[in-house]
C-alpha cells in the first residue's frame, strides 16, 4: 500500500515517508490541474496518475502544456487542482526532487566546479547515484558564460542528476546536446530509473526517448491525449516506407496498398505513409507485389501523426513531386 | 544556505558590475577627499565640513544605487533564467533565496564602501586628528547599513518585477525617489502646505537614505541648521542619542520589511 500524502489544492504537499512507489501504484496523482497565464488556459482540468519507478516521456506540440505540467509538479508554478506525491517522493528529504526547467541559464560568472559544488550540497548527504563519465563536462575552472550551448547544457544536466533524487522532472534535457552526450544522458536516466527514481521527461518529440521510456503521455490542448506504453505510442505514429521505383514504374500501383494513408512520389522514390503498427503489413504487401527488400527503406516515426486517423483509413496525394527529385532524399 | 550564499557571493564579487562599482566609488571618494583636503585639515572628520558632507552624500548615493539595482536584477534574473525554480525544486526555501541574494549583493556594495573609504582614509591619514577615527568609523557603519537597506529594497523590487528591464527601471526610479525625489517633494510641499509634525515624522520613516544621512550628520555633531527640518525635529524631541537610535531603527526596518515582503512575493508568484 502506498503511503498516503496530504493534498492541498494548488500546492504540492509532501506525503509520509514510507513505502517506495511501484510500477503498479501511482507515484504522482494529479486531479483537476488547471493553470492559466493571463487569460490563456494552458492546462485545463488535467487528471493524471503517473506510476512510480518508471521513465515517462511527456510529449506534445509547442504550447501543449508540457513545461507547465512539469513546473506544477516541481512546485514552482501556482495552479488550481491538486498534485499528490506519494511514497519517498512525498517525503520532506533534501534533494528528493530534481527539476530541470526548459529555459535554464546558469549564472554566467560561475565556474563549472562552483555549480557542481552548489548542487552537490543541495542534493543531500547521500552518495551520487550516477556519475557522468570523464570528458562529459568541460574543465571545472571554466566559467559558464564561456561555454557553448551544448557544454552548458551538459553542466546543467550533470548538476541536476546529482544525488539520489526520487523524482526527476526534466524539460527537454537533450536539447543542444550532440549524439554522444544524448547517449550518456539516456544511460544516466536509465540508471536513476533502475534505482527506483520516477522520471518525467518532456520533449516535443518522443523518438529520442522511446527506446528507454516505459510510458508515454501525450499532452494536447492542456489535457492528456494519450497515456500508455511506449510501444503502443510508437505503433500509432506515422512512419514512412520508401520504395525505390523502377524506371518504368510511376508508383501509382502503391495507392491501393492496405494501411497506406498517403502516397507521395519524391524523385525516383515512392513515399508510403502509414502507422508504425502497419509497417510490416505494408512491407509484406510490397513483397507480394514483387518489390525486392533491397528497394525498401523505413523512416520515422513522426510524432505529429498521433491525431485522429482519416475516416476512410487512407489518404492519397499521388505524385507530389519534390522540387529536388533526388533519390537520396527519401531514405 | 551557506553553499548558496557562497555561490552567489563568489559569482557576484567576480562580476563586472561589482568591479565597476568599486572603481567608480573609489575614484569618486578619492577625488572628493583630495579636493576637500583643506577642509579636512581645518575641521577634521569629526565635524561637519564641505568635504565630510560630500563624502557622506557619496557613500549614501553610489553604493546604495549599486545595491538597489544589482539586488533587483539578481532576483529577476533568477526567475527569468529558471535558476530560482531549479533551486526551489531542490528544496531551497524562498527565504533562503531572498536572504542569500541580499547577502551577496550587500557584500558587493559593502566592498565598494570599504574600498572607497579605504582610499579616503589613506589620503586623509596624517591630515586629521586620530580622535576623529570613531566618527569616521561610525560614518562607514551607517553607510553599510544604508547600503543593506537599499539592497533589501532592490531585492523586493526584483521579486515583483516581471523581467530584468522592468526591474532595472523600477530600481532606478526608486533610487532616484529615495535619494533625491523624496527630499524635493517634502521640501516643496512643506513650503506650500505647511505640513505639520506628522508629515515630518512620515518623511523620516518613509526614506531610509534620508534617515541614514541625518544619522551620519548627527554623528558629526551637526547642529539643527545642517540637519534640516526632519533632523532638527528629531534632535529636539529625542536628543542626540535618541535621534540616532531612532534613525538607525528606521534604516534597519527598511532592511527587514522589504526582505519579508520579498519572501511573500516569491510565494505568491510563479517561478
Amino acid at each position: 500500500m502506498t503511503a498516503p500524502a496530504a493534498v492541498v489544492a494548488g500546492r504540492v504537499v509532501a506525503g509520509r515517508v514510507g513505502l517506495a512507489p511501484t510500477r503498479d501504484e501511482p507515484a504522482i496523482v494529479v486531479r483537476g490541474l488547471t493553470k492559466a497565464y493571463g487569460r490563456t488556459r494552458v492546462v485545463d482540468a488535467l487528471d493524471l496518475a503517473i506510476p512510480g519507478a518508471m521513465l515517462t516521456a511527456i510529449v506534445g506540440g509547442n504550447g501543449a502544456g508540457k513545461s507547465t505540467l512539469l513546473g506544477c509538479l516541481a512546485g514552482v508554478l501556482r495552479h488550481g487542482g491538486s498534485v499528490r506525491l506519494g511514497g519517498p517522493i512525498g517525503a520532506p528529504r533534501p534533494g528528493r526532487v530534481a527539476y530541470l526547467p526548459q529555459r535554464i541559464r546558469l549564472p554566467a560568472g560561475a565556474t563549472v566546479d562552483e555549480v557542481m559544488r552548489l548542487f552537490r550540497s543541495l542534493a543531500g548527504p547521500a552518495t551520487d547515484r550516477v556519475v557522468p563519465p570523464d570528458g562529459f563536462l568541460v574543465a571545472g575552472h571554466r566559467r559558464i558564460g564561456e561555454l557553448s550551448g551544448g557544454q552548458a547544457q551538459r553542466v546543467v544536466l550533470a548538476a541536476t542528476l546529482l544525488g539520489t533524487p526520487d523524482l526527476l522532472l526534466l524539460d527537454e534535457p537533450l536539447a543542444n546536446l550532440d549524439d554522444g552526450a544524448k547517449g550518456v544522458v539516456r544511460e544516466m536516466l536509465v540508471a536513476h530509473r533502475d534505482a527506483g527514481a520516477t522520471i518525467l521527461v518532456a520533449s516535443p518529440a518522443a523518438f529520442e526517448l522511446l527506446a528507454d521510456a516505459d510510458e508515454v503521455i501525450r499532452i494536447e490542448g492542456g489535457g492528456v491525449a494519450f497515456q500508455g506504453p511506449g510501444a503502443t505510442y510508437l505503433a500509432g505514429l506515422r512512419t514512412t516506407v520508401w520504395v525505390a521505383l523502377d524506371p518504368a514504374d510511376d508508383g501509382s500501383a502503391f495507392h491501393e496498398l492496405a494501411a497506406v494513408e498517403r502516397t507521395r512520389i519524391v524523385g525516383r522514390w515512392a513515399a508510403l505513409d502509414c502507422r508504425g503498427r502497419d509497417v510490416s503489413a505494408v512491407i509484406g504487401a510490397l513483397g507480394d507485389r514483387g518489390v525486392a527488400a533491397a528497394r525498401i527503406r523505413v523512416a520515422g516515426p513522426a510524432d505529429a501523426a498521433i491525431g485522429p486517423q482519416p475516416a476512410d483509413g487512407r489518404r492519397t496525394a499521388a505524385h507530389e513531386v519534390s522540387p529536388v527529385g533526388s533519390p537520396e532524399l527519401g531514405p | 544556505m551557506t553553499a548558496l550564499a557562497v555561490f552567489r557571493t563568489g559569482t557576484l564579487l567576480r562580476g563586472r558590475s561589482t568591479a565597476a562599482a568599486v572603481i567608480v566609488f573609489c575614484v569618486a571618494t578619492g577625488l572628493v577627499t583630495i579636493l576637500g583636503l583643506g577642509s579636512f585639515r581645518q575641521v577634521g572628520l569629526g565635524s561637519v565640513g564641505p568635504a565630510a558632507a560630500a563624502l557622506i552624500n557619496l557613500a549614501l548615493l553610489l553604493p546604495t544605487a549599486q545595491g538597489l539595482l544589482v539586488g533587483a536584477m539578481t532576483m529577476t534574473g533568477d526567475r527569468e533564467r529558471g535558476f530560482g525554480a531549479m533551486l526551489r525544486a531542490r528544496g531551497v526555501r524562498p527565504a533562503v533565496l531572498v536572504l542569500t541574494a541580499w547577502l551577496a549583493v550587500a557584500l558587493s556594495s559593502w566592498l565598494s564602501i570599504a574600498a572607497g573609504f579605504g582610499v579616503a582614509a589613506v589620503i586623509v591619514a596624517g591630515n586629521v586628528p586620530v580622535d576623529d577615527l570613531p566618527a569616521f568609523s561610525a560614518i562607514v557603519g551607517i553607510s553599510l547599513v544604508a547600503a543593506a537597506a537599499a539592497t533589501a529594497v532592490g531585492v523586493l523590487i526584483g521579486t515583483l518585477a516581471s523581467n530584468r528591464l522592468q526591474a532595472m527601471l523600477a530600481g532606478l526610479a526608486t533610487w532616484f525617489a529615495l535619494a533625491i525625489g523624496f527630499d524635493l517633494i517634502v521640501i516643496g510641499l512643506g513650503a506650500f502646505l505647511r505640513l505639520g509634525e506628522g508629515a515630518i515624522v512620515f518623511a523620516i520613516f518613509a526614506d531610509p537614505l534620508t534617515a541614514a544621512r541625518v544619522a551620519a550628520l548627527l554623528v558629526l555633531d551637526a547642529g539643527a541648521g545642517v540637519l534640516g527640518p526632519t533632523g532638527a525635529y528629531l534632535l529636539g524631541r529625542l536628543g542626540h542619542d535618541g535621534a540616532l537610535v531612532a534613525l538607525l531603527a528606521v534604516v534597519v526596518t527598511w532592511t527587514i520589511v522589504p526582505l519579508v515582503l520579498a519572501v511573500q512575493g516569491i510565494l505568491r508568484r510563479d517561478g
